[in-house]
């Protein structure tokens, strides 16, 4: 068998391009804006991601797929709910949490899933299509209110990010309570797409 | 002069979140109705994380949001 034919080919499809596009774009931008961590966050899974692509998908970070009912992802949910809202923002504590979030939605996430087609192939089409725009419209405004409240002299508070919007809600104790709720109930909604495949 | 300037374009700025927020409840709404014609957002989700650059990539961008909000120096 010659070295060409033990190499798998690697086919990279204009979606698997978008996407590697989008997050190059996230991680130049927050390295442009001085947010080194949050840069270096984007540039590591980008380096994962194309390292998976490369190998043609055979990186795992398990050996078998995790599985976990329903009831403990929720549970566990909570108690991740709860530690976000009473421990002290920006602190150690909300610092491991995340960090555990991350490592187990990656775990979970990671597996090859099957796909389940509901819709016709042109109703997705026009969906991904739609709702990308929308996304990319909102990452172009909030860019420009960026770049305009920071380049424009006297112009500081001006254009608001939704960093600038939220933070002093986030701050807030009620405020903090909506934001995780609403942040882990949409966590809850990804991983229940792709990532659970409990018994109950 | 300014502080007006400042205000209205404030306002501008913020009135621009909501109209993109309400584009987006208008396609979903229009999803739910005719899911033949445009697949709503969930079902559509579900389609493109079967690929794992997708899956990784949305993961990884509702987690880094919380991350930014409650870990990272924000602003």
């Amino acid at each position: 068998m010659s070295t060409a034919d033990s190499v798998p080919r690697i086919r990279w499809t204009r979606r698997e391009l978008l996407w590697l596009g989008v997050l190059s774009i996230m991680a130049v931008f927050q390295l442009w804006r001085g947010a080194w961590i949050d840069g270096g966050i984007f540039v590591a899974l980008l380096a994962v991601l194309v390292a998976d692509t490369l190998s043609g998908g055979r990186i795992a970070l398990v050996r078998r797929p995790v599985m976990l009912r329903r009831t403990t992802i929720v549970m566990s949910a909570a108690v991740v709910a709860a530690l976000l809202i009473v421990a002290p923002r920006h602190g150690i504590v909300v610092m491991v949490t995340m960090v555990m979030v991350g490592v187990a939605v990656a775990i979970l996430a990671w597996p090859a899933t099957p796909d389940r087609d509901r819709r016709p192939d042109r109703a997705y089409a026009r969906s991904s299509t739609l709702f990308s725009l929308v996304g990319a419209l909102f990452c172009l405004w909030e860019a420009f209110a960026y770049i305009l409240s920071n380049t424009l002299p006297g112009f500081d508070d001006a254009f608001p990010t939704i960093s600038v919007l939220l933070d002093p809600v986030v701050g807030d104790t009620a405020g903090r309570t909506f934001f995780v709720i609403v942040w882990v109930v949409a966590g809850l909604a990804l991983i229940r797409v792709r990532g659970v495949r409990g018994s109950q | 002069m300014t502080a007006i300037v400042n205000v209205e374009a404030y306002w501008f700025t913020v009135v621009g979140y909501w109209v993109i927020i309400a584009i987006a409840v208008m396609v979903e709404f229009v999803a739910r109705r005719r899911p033949e014609f445009i697949a709503p957002l969930f079902d559509m989700l579900d389609h493109v994380m079967h690929t794992r650059m997708a899956r990784i990539g949305l993961i990884a961008a509702w987690w880094w949001f919380g991350w930014h909000f409650f870990v990272g120096p924000t602003l």
